[in-house]
């Protein structure tokens, strides 16, 4: 059997897979397994499974037990469960409570504040759809009762909400660098300027449409005193040391970023039992969720390591590489493919689905053209991160829809979301043009 | 009874989580003083594998399965329970082959009592024995998961 051949059917069949609703873990762990089987059993030319039993159980067993089994790894975890505590410990909320404090008396202040608090957020949880889910909850409804219009009040959180992905602690950035082999601190610290590019593209947005359409951010007529104000900035104090502890630590060369997740879970634990903000009973439940939430993006990772190496062995990233040389596409023209085969793919499959299904063939053909593998992916998670608010399947969006139930249309909601999506797209192009707004933190 | 060692197996993997983070913070505290805890890179990457593999059982039980809903809410009902017993039995194909390679690895590591070169020379079975016992109790809750799901199927 052709091992090209191979390979694109184990593609259809993972895609078709995936269609019918099959977990993301099993379409890719099922279709590698049989995959690897048939190519075994067929390399000697006659069909032979006797011979493919071995090389097959071997590979499935070392390729998903040699990526649980990792040291770097372990900072996902630990990261999810700092996401936890921070949550319990009120760390994460205090950030939006002291941009509200600060900016309630702007227009569209409370939504101004909403993005600073999801920015806040993915500094310590580092999950767009956790970060959607949490402050969706505080924040929408508080501004739809101070009166906002229903599209800013829940577009500025999905929007916001995205802001997960880019800014370190990223959840996608680290298995994007167990699939490409890069360095995840460089990977962290190259998504700090495009994180607070997109931050503060979002606030512009705020900003211009409320001054545009006053109506739809009434004044609040709630004022706090400086003390109050004071009093507030000083209540984020936990989630800017931690944010200070992560980045400031990995960029000075004090950790490296497993070591950031543990000490900054530490520093976490111990400032929210000092605080008496967190009680033994949420670290453990912080810990169980951790876990079940940790085996659930693992398992993905796992089964999509066995695909990489089936695909790797079947020889096909050669194959569209010498297709694509052939084409002699320009990196500029590749640029353009890539991004919208990441946006189309956006539209319907999760981010973690969707890179580990293309790495495997895009980074060998972006290695081709001498491309740097760290702003490449900022380039991927930027994609990935406009690929959370786009219709028909923006998943931030579902989330903001599951959070304010009937109140508000779905399409009211993506009626809100395009300005941010224009913004986003701005800044992709940005990223795209000055690689140096993502390499200059690396020293790369 | 399956519930009860599910519970058991997050709670284990709960505290290889803990115990992870102190370890790796007591060895960066430890690295001022100039000494570090021995073989600390080996005893996280073990406790990996409780933290990553022994809760997937519950997250089976929990159907926290990521997967992509976007054309299957277009179907009828009906269609969707059978997608979704298609779902379960691919799951068990791919778990339990899964399980069989991570049996046959654990038997061979220990009858061979193979360790990790190092300080403590910390034996490699119980990493092992953990992707087993996690592999299967995953593979246990996806049948009764599925069973459950087909008696549905079948009722309706």
């Amino acid at each position: 059997m052709d091992p090209t051949v191979l390979a694109i059917t184990a593609f259809s069949a993972v895609l078709i897979l995936l269609a019918l609703r099959v977990p993301i873990a099993f379409c890719l762990g099922g279709a590698a397994v049989i995959g690897s089987f048939l190519y075994f059993a067929f390399r000697t030319g006659s069909f032979a499974p006797e011979r493919a039993i071995n090389p097959t159980l071997s590979m499935a067993y070392s390729n998903s037990f040699d990526l649980v089994h990792s040291y770097n790894l372990s900072m996902i975890p630990l990261f999810i469960a700092l996401g936890h505590v921070a949550y319990h410990a009120g760390f994460t909320t205090n950030i939006y409570h002291a941009a509200k404090v600060w900016l309630v008396r702007m227009r569209g202040g409370v939504a101004m504040a909403s993005v600073v608090g999801c920015g806040g957020f993915s500094a310590i949880t580092g999950s767009s759809i956790a970060c959607a889910s949490t402050m969706g909850r505080i924040c929408t409804p508080e501004m739809m009762r101070m009166g906002y219009d229903e599209r800013l009040a829940t577009s500025s959180v999905a929007a916001g909400g995205t802001l997960g992905s880019l800014i370190p602690p990223s959840v996608l950035f680290i298995i994007y660098g167990i699939f490409t082999e890069t360095s995840i601190s460089k990977l962290f610290l190259a998504g700090v300027l495009p994180g607070l590019l997109s931050l503060c593209g979002f606030l512009l947005v705020i900003y211009v449409w409320v001054s545009l359409r006053p109506e739809i951010a009434p004044a609040t007529g709630t004022s706090y005193s400086a003390e109050d104000r004071r009093r507030a900035a000083r209540d984020a104090w936990p989630a800017i040391l931690l944010f200070v502890v992560i980045v400031g630590g990995i960029y000075g060369g004090v950790f490296s970023a497993t070591e950031a997740a543990a000490v900054s879970l530490a520093i976490a634990t111990a400032v929210g039992f000092a605080q008496r903000k967190l009680t033994l009973k949420q670290m453990v439940d912080s810990l169980k969720e951790t876990c079940v939430q940790t085996a659930s993006i693992f398992i993905i990772a796992a089964c999509a390591k066995i695909f990489v190496a089936f695909v790797a062995l079947t020889g096909v990233s050669n194959d569209i590489l010498t297709l694509v040389t052939e084409a002699e596409l320009s990196v500029f023209w590749l640029l353009v493919a890539i991004a919208c085969i990441y946006l189309v793919l956006g539209m319907f499959l999760d981010p973690i689905g969707i890179m580990v299904l293309t790495l495997p063939l895009m980074v060998p053909l972006v290695e081709s053209y001498g491309l740097n593998l760290i702003w490449f992916g900022v380039v991927v998670i930027k994609l990935l991160e406009i690929g959370l608010i786009t219709p028909p399947v923006g998943l931030n969006v579902f989330v903001i829809a599951n959070v304010v139930g009937d109140k508000v249309a779905l399409h009211r909601i993506f009626a809100g979301i395009f300005r941010f999506l224009s913004v986003d797209m701005i800044v992709l192009i940005l990223i795209i043009s000055f690689p140096t707004i993502s390499l200059v933190l690396t020293g790369g | 009874m399956l519930g009860r060692f599910e519970t058991l197996l997050l709670a284990l993997a709960a505290l290889a989580v803990f115990a992870m983070g102190l370890i790796i913070s007591v060895n960066v505290v430890l690295r001022l003083f100039g000494v570090s805890l021995p073989d600390s890179v080996v005893i996280v990457q073990e406790l990996m594998v409780l933290a990553i593999i022994l809760p997937l059982a519950v997250v089976t039980r929990l159907r926290e399965h990521v997967s992509v809903e976007v054309v299957s809410n277009l179907m009828p009902g009906g269609w969707q329970r059978w997608l979704r017993v298609l779902g379960w039995i691919v799951g068990l194909f791919a778990l339990g082959v899964l399980t069989w390679a991570g049996t046959r690895e654990f038997l061979k590591v220990w009858e061979s009592g193979s360790f990790y070169f190092g300080d403590l020379s910390l034996p490699k079975w119980p990493g092992r024995l953990a992707f087993a016992v996690g592999m299967a109790a995953a593979v246990l809750r996806l049948l009764l998961v599925l069973k459950d799901d087909l008696l549905g199927v079948m009722k309706d």
